[in-house]
């Protein structure tokens, strides 16, 4: 019993391996082929990837040392320096902005003052005009009472200075005339022209 | 994986059948007539052979017709079973320039930063270049798709970038070898992305959340079910992690050989048809037609080939980057 389900082992055996090696020759494939042509285009050779592996993590090594960072960095500063230029150029704008509402509002203010200046310069020049108007106008009525006056005063000084002589004339004609012993129509032409020269 | 290759294998095989065959009437010709012999023995050259030798890595660098380096080699030695060969050869020739290249133009890029702050000077030129692919990079691929923390895996990102660009680009000029055509150099690359995305991820999530992305238990499950999600999902978790990063090394290994493979084919047919109009008569201008068509291709495939070196370099930094961000966002 225990024999006969050796054998059957047995039997089992040869498949068993046949497919191992069979599984085993699949995959051993590509070396098989490169043992089939050691210089065709599958020829594994493992010095080739060993030189690969080391060149590239050589390469890879030195990059990482000395070029990479230096890029790295001066990318960084550069987009760090472009960043700040545009920042500052934004803040300038604003400031310009702010500036120049800045010199509206004063340019405004100004304007403003300069026509409240003229408004008053105007109502004070009207004022003034018409203050000298009236001022003129007081001046010439004065002027003219003062003329009428000294007129009247004259005239009075006159008319009594006339009076004065009339009556001295008067005076030096009865005078002559009662020298001359005249008559009466004598008297009265000559007293008449007497009159009449004054 | 096997069969993946098997078929990659084979539909290479009959691409460079297809130019042999192309290749066969000038053979004949070859044995018609004996003045086309010259131009027949290019045709024939111009064979799978050929389109390998461009390809596969070398020990000699070959300045055709100019001559040859023979670059240094070191004897093998096995450590674990695997046979390691530290020789110089093309593909480590190429990717040390890669490497020179990827730490020159760095260092301009930061010299010109450092004298840019001394000077107060615009930036201009390389530095504007070099400065827009960082600034995308570290904004629209590591900061957008890693998020907070991010930062730190921008050298590696950058770098990744960088190299394999310079090694795609590398493989376009002439008497150059393309690198990342090699399954071993993208391997490698990604490998070093897997040990960076796993560490991120340990780091991030800790232990218990680091596991937690392998054994994985949707919350709410049955108690009886556990297991048996454990013993399903697990390997399939697993596997996942591996995948993704293969994907990675093939993606790069693949458009990278591709782009040669079909840029060398229409090379051929410029060869091939070239016996044609050594052998004169009607083959004149059926040669001269076919040169001018495969030139044209050859020319526009060159011109994709440096579109895609872009792509694939952008695309191996991107999916890192998405890697990485998806496995420390991990549930």
């Amino acid at each position: 019993m225990r024999l006969a389900g050796l054998g059957a082992l047995r039997s089992l055996a040869a498949p068993v391996k046949l497919a191992g090696f069979g599984a085993l020759w699949s995959f051993a494939a590509p070396v098989r082929l490169a043992a089939q042509a050691e210089t065709g285009i599958f020829s594994l050779n493992w010095g080739l990837f060993i030189w690969t592996v080391v060149l590239f993590v050589l390469t890879l090594l030195v990059l990482a040392k000395w070029a990479f960072p230096l890029i790295a960095g001066g990318l960084e500063q550069r987009h760090a320096k472009i960043q700040g230029a545009i920042d500052d150029a934004l803040s300038a704008r604003d400031e310009a902005k702010g500036l120049l509402s800045q010199q509206e509002a004063a340019l405004e203010a100004a304007r403003g003052d300069a026509r409240e200046m003229l408004e008053n310069a105007r109502q004070h020049a009207d004022g003034l005009r018409k203050e000298m108007l009236e001022e003129a106008r007081a001046q010439q009525a004065q002027l003219l009472d003062d003329a009428r006056r000294e007129i009247r005063h004259e005239r009075d000084r006159l008319r009594e200075e006339i009076r004065r002589d009339a009556v001295d004339l008067a005076l030096a004609a009865s005078e002559r005339l009662i020298r001359a012993r005249l008559d009466a129509e004598e008297n009265r032409r000559l007293v008449h022209d007497f009159v009449s020269d004054i | 994986m096997n069969r993946v290759l098997d078929r990659s294998m084979d539909s290479l095989r009959s691409l460079t059948e297809r130019v042999q065959e192309h290749a066969a009437p000038a053979a004949a010709a070859q044995e018609h007539h004996g003045e086309a012999a010259g131009a027949g023995e290019h045709a024939e050259e111009w064979g799978t052979e050929v389109m390998m030798h461009h390809v596969v890595d070398s020990n000699i660098w070959e300045f055709k017709p100019f001559g040859e380096v023979h670059l240094p080699e070191f004897p093998a030695f096995n450590i674990g079973g695997l046979e390691i060969d530290l020789s110089i050869t093309k593909h480590v020739l190429f990717l040390t320039f890669a490497a020179v290249l990827t730490i020159v133009t760095m260092f301009i890029a930061a010299r010109s930063t450092e004298r840019l702050e001394e000077g107060k000077k615009a930036p201009r030129g390389l530095l504007n270049g070099i400065e827009a692919f960082y600034l995308y990079l570290r904004d629209d691929v590591v900061m957008a798709n890693i998020g907070r923390g991010g930062e730190r895996f921008v050298p590696l990102v950058i770098t990744f970038f960088f190299f394999i660009l310079y090694a795609n680009l590398l493989g376009l000029i002439p008497f150059g070898a393309t690198a990342t055509g090699n399954i071993m150099v993208t391997a490698a690359l990604a490998i070093i992305a897997l040990v960076v995305i796993e560490t991120a991820g340990f780091i991030a999530l800790g232990p218990v959340g680091y596991a937690k992305t392998v054994f994985f238990l949707p919350p709410g499950l049955p108690g009886p079910l556990k297991p048996v999600t454990l013993l399903i999902m697990a390997p399939v978790e697993l596997i996942a992690k591996f995948s993704k990063i293969m994907a990675l090394a093939i993606r790069l290994f693949a458009n990278m050989t591709a782009g040669h493979f079909v840029i060398l084919a229409f090379m051929g047919l410029i060869l091939t048809y070239g016996s044609m109009i050594v052998e004169g008569g009607f083959g004149i201008p059926i040669g001269a037609v076919t040169i001018l068509g495969s030139m044209g291709l050859a020319l526009f495939v060159m011109m994709l080939e440096i579109f895609i070196a872009l792509l694939q370099a952008y695309i191996f930094a991107m999916l890192t980057s998405v890697f990485i961000g998806l496995i420390r966002h991990a549930h």
